[in-house]
């Protein structure tokens, strides 16, 4: 399946009841028109490096079935669309209109970009999310995000145009996007879909703390996006907690943790939780939280962050401090020098595609610890072993955060 | 599919012809019998992060299928294992024998280890590849690994028990794995097998420098790994540039580059080979290159780095030096203050899992320039991309080959401070090079 992008932003699409071709936007429901298919694999008539190797993006082919059956197809000037051409006419894209028809010219309307079925999705998805500017940490919100003429993508104030950009690299999608401005210059975006969890077990206490932490993450930290609870108690209780403009916001993760233990490990289960993965950034807060102010650039400077981050802990030296892990690495061998641990009750997650590793592996040394340690040691502390983790594998960041925590 | 090991490192299997249960080791081809089945999911046996939150690793499950229908699971004394059980007897495994037999007790011998066939396979592949050790770049060659008692893998004189490692962490797998030593301290080994690659196009004084550049690679450069060559040549004229032992281990990937353009931005295809995939680590060598010492060390800091790495020119700030992107940084508005710009004539990929997608950025980025602004838009091609892109994502290491790297102005031979690689970038004109490179190559057969 290869569709074709109009110059002006819109796909080429078969009216369904007249069978005429016309336009329609990039995120339409298409209820009344389907895509057309050229019928010939977009890496074929996409520009890679391969074809700049051989200095050669010329294109000569002949479309043989389906709506665009009997037209040629030639690379168009701007060497990255293809004309379509049939008895001297140019099949054309008319500006500002849903109507298709042709031309005896090729000029920039008779312009159409091959798209695979991937680069579709992306479009979509891009236009369907809020992003954040790497290069700025501006949010760029959906309704912000437009398809425009000479292939434009437009996300808030930043432009790109889509010939320069597919195939797309998808490496990191659907968390990050790398897009070229000018065909060059390096714009990385990154999904705006934050999630602040919590994780709040046992006695009464403890989850009038939850609920306060939550009121105050609604209000003073004007926090819009989804919260979620890692709990052994029911929704039905957590409901009850809860300001009932607040209950649809707060999904219940049900959690069977046991005992104290269990409860301080629980936020590095996240990864088994499915939903989870869909966020970026994740916010952990422990439930003694109070949120004082706009929380919305920590979430996007976490968003935006390679690396895990936890707030620095500037009275916790890890070459002398236990409770962040200095007995372990100790015996391990580790000179942390002068390095300063951290306090593992608010952890940035930029998201789970690239972190559920280390979160899984203080899960199993966590785990392991829990049975192999001595009689009255806190190998299994959660946070003794995040900072041995973090330290070997040098994944958290400590001044991401620092700034906006406080005891 | 879940197979269990025996304490003693074997795997429980079933004699084809018998049908006894019978140990075999974890190389063997099980030419006479097939892994036992327990027919219940590794993960419904393993004890993982959610057994710890509920602090629950207790088991009674039933076999009802297969070679061990009938016998019942328990956890075994270890916390990890299994115990299987049937009629108050407990199967076996019989130390130094391959024998399996019930016994009225349960103690070390009677604990069998559940695997996934994922932890199968990873741990039959780790004895088919030789790694390295991360925190001190030691070898283990494949000889050096073993399966032993207790349930222990050996990897040189590193020794991990498995019971703390299953399921074993494959996020980076085949490249890297992590093991836990005492369960808990971190170990981290990098797959080693190299592939050493060139570009090598047009005329025949480059074609020569490719050969000479191969030359003092597998004879200075004591390597004994793959190598690969981008080339517009075939197969046959590239063989008959090399002596007869070389050919067997450089692969000749065709490529159609048109002109210096093409030659130059060839090094950046290498993902485009779905061979490539398999090594780690990779060395990106221009052919005017002659390696002077052993580059086993060079090659192993790259398997054990987390970022590609190019060699520091000291000569060239980001913020003035064409030649190093300053002219696409100051475009962009980059602020790159005193930092240096790197060589691309040299490059260490640790491997393409990782850092493919930044390779083919730098391809891009260099077609679409081609593409609005001319082939020739930039004098010094790749190396300016390269250097942008390294600057904007922060991907290359600059620090890792630069002490291994020096530019080749002259041909006489250090007496006793060889680097390992010698760029003949700094003479003029594609045969004088060539003729550098033979120069200092005679200079060194003399020497030693």
């Amino acid at each position: 399946m290869t569709a074709l992008l109009t110059w002006q932003g819109t796909l080429l699409c078969r009216r369904r009841t007249t069978g005429e071709l016309i336009q329609r936007p990039v995120n339409s429901p298409l209820d009344d028109a389907d895509l057309v298919e050229i019928g010939i694999p977009a890496e074929r008539l996409q520009v890679t490096f391969s074809n700049h190797m051989r200095n050669d993006i010329g294109l000569s082919l002949q479309v043989a079935e389906g709506a665009l059956a009997g037209w040629s197809v030639t690379r168009a000037a701007d060497g990255r669309s293809i004309n379509l051409e049939r008895g001297g006419q140019f099949l054309s894209a008319l500006y500002r209109s849903e109507v298709v028809r042709t031309a005896s010219h090729a000029n920039d309307w008779e312009g159409f970009l091959p798209l695979s079925p991937t680069d579709i999705e992306t479009l979509r998805a891009i236009a369907a999310n809020d992003w954040v500017v790497r290069s700025n940490a501006t949010r760029v919100v959906a309704h912000d995000i437009r398809f425009t003429a000479f292939c434009g993508l437009k996300l808030g104030p930043l432009a790109f145009d889509l010939r320069w950009q597919v195939p797309f690299d998808l490496s990191a999608w659907p968390n990050r996007l790398t897009l070229l401005s000018d065909g060059w210059r390096i714009e990385q975006v990154c999904r705006f879909r934050p999630l602040v969890y919590f994780t709040a077990f046992g006695n009464e206490a403890i989850m009038r703390q939850f609920a306060l932490s939550v009121r105050s993450l609604v209000t003073f930290g004007r926090y819009e996006g989804d919260i979620a609870v890692m709990t052994d108690r029911t929704p039905e209780e957590i409901a009850a907690m809860l300001p009932a403009f607040d209950r649809p916001r707060v999904l219940v993760f049900p959690c069977p943790a046991r005992e104290r233990t269990g409860f301080m490990a629980a936020r590095y289960s996240i990864p088994d939780w499915p939903e989870a993965w869909q966020y970026q950034p994740l916010l952990y807060a422990d439930v003694d939280t109070i949120f004082d102010a706009d929380i919305a650039p920590v979430l996007r400077a976490i968003a935006c962050s390679d690396r895990i981050s936890a707030p620095l802990e500037w009275f916790s030296p890890l070459r002398t401090t236990v409770s962040v892990g200095a007995s372990l690495l100790q015996r391990d061998g580790c000179e942390p020098g002068s390095e300063i641990g951290f306090n593992s009750g608010t952890l940035g997650i930029p998201n789970l595609f690239e972190h559920a590793h280390p979160l899984r592996m203080i899960g199993r040394i966590m785990t392991n610890n829990a049975t192999l340690k001595a009689p009255g040691s806190r190998d299994d502390d959660d946070q003794v072993v995040a900072n041995y983790v973090s330290f070997k594998l040098g994944h958290f960041d400590t001044m991401l955060l620092a700034p906006y925590v406080r005891v | 599919m879940t197979a269990l090991l025996t304490w003693q490192g074997t795997l429980l299997c079933r004699h084809r012809t018998t049908g006894g249960l019978v140990q075999r080791t974890f190389d063997s081809a099980l030419d006479d019998a097939d892994l036992v089945d327990i027919g219940i999911p590794a993960e419904q046996m393993q004890v993982t992060f959610a057994n710890h939150l509920r602090n629950d690793i207790d088991l009674s499950l039933h076999v009802t299928e297969g070679a061990l229908a009938g016998w019942s699971v328990t956890r075994a004394a270890d916390g990890r294992s299994i115990n299987l059980q049937r009629d108050g007897q407990f199967l076996s495994a019989i130390h130094r024998s391959e024998a399996i037999a019930s016994v009225p007790h349960t103690r070390d011998w009677e604990g069998f280890l559940p695997l996934s066939p994922a932890d199968v396979d990873a741990l039959r592949a780790l004895r088919g590849n030789e790694w390295m050790v991360r925190s001190n770049g030691a070898r283990v060659p494949p000889q050096d690994i073993r399966f032993s008692e207790f349930c222990d893998l050996r990897l040189g004189p590193l020794s991990f028990d498995l019971r703390w490692q299953v399921p074993l962490d494959l996020s980076a797998w085949p490249n890297r794995l992590t093991l836990l030593r005492d369960g808990w301290r971190i170990e981290q080994f990098c797959r080693y097998r190299p592939l050493v690659y060139f570009a090598a196009f047009g005329n025949e004084a480059i074609m020569r420098q490719f050969a000479l550049s191969v030359r003092s690679l597998v004879t200075y450069g004591c390597y004994d790994g793959d190598i690969a060559v981008l080339t517009d040549h075939t197969p046959e004229e590239i063989a008959a540039m090399l002596p007869a032992f070389d050919r067997p281990r450089v692969s000749v990937l065709r490529c159609d580059a048109r002109d210096r353009w093409a030659f130059m931005a060839a090094r950046y295809m290498i993902a485009d080979w779905a061979d490539a995939w398999l090594y780690q680590p990779l060395l990106y060598v221009d052919a005017d290159t002659i390696f002077d010492a052993d580059i086993a060390p060079i090659l192993r800091a790259i398997a054990c780095s987390d970022r590609m790495s190019a060699p520091v020119e000291v000569f060239s700030p980001l913020r003035t030096a064409a030649s190093v992107g300053a002219g696409l940084l100051q475009l962009d508005g980059c602020d790159p203050r005193s930092m240096h710009g790197f060589n691309s004539g040299t490059i260490g990929i640790p491997n393409l899992a990782e850092h493919a997608a930044t390779l083919k950025l730098i391809a891009t980025i260099i077609a679409n320039n081609a593409a609005l602004k001319g082939r020739d838009s930039l004098t010094f091609a790749d190396q300016e991309v390269a250097n942008y892109v390294s600057y904007k994502i922060g991907r290359f290491d600059t620090s890792l080959l630069s002490p291994y790297v020096k530019v080749g102005w002259d041909t006489s031979v250090p007496r006793d401070n060889r680097h390992g690689i010698l760029h003949f970038w700094g003479v003029t004109g594609s045969q004088e090079r060539a003729d550098a490179m033979a120069a200092y190559l005679q200079a060194l057969e003399a020497y030693t």
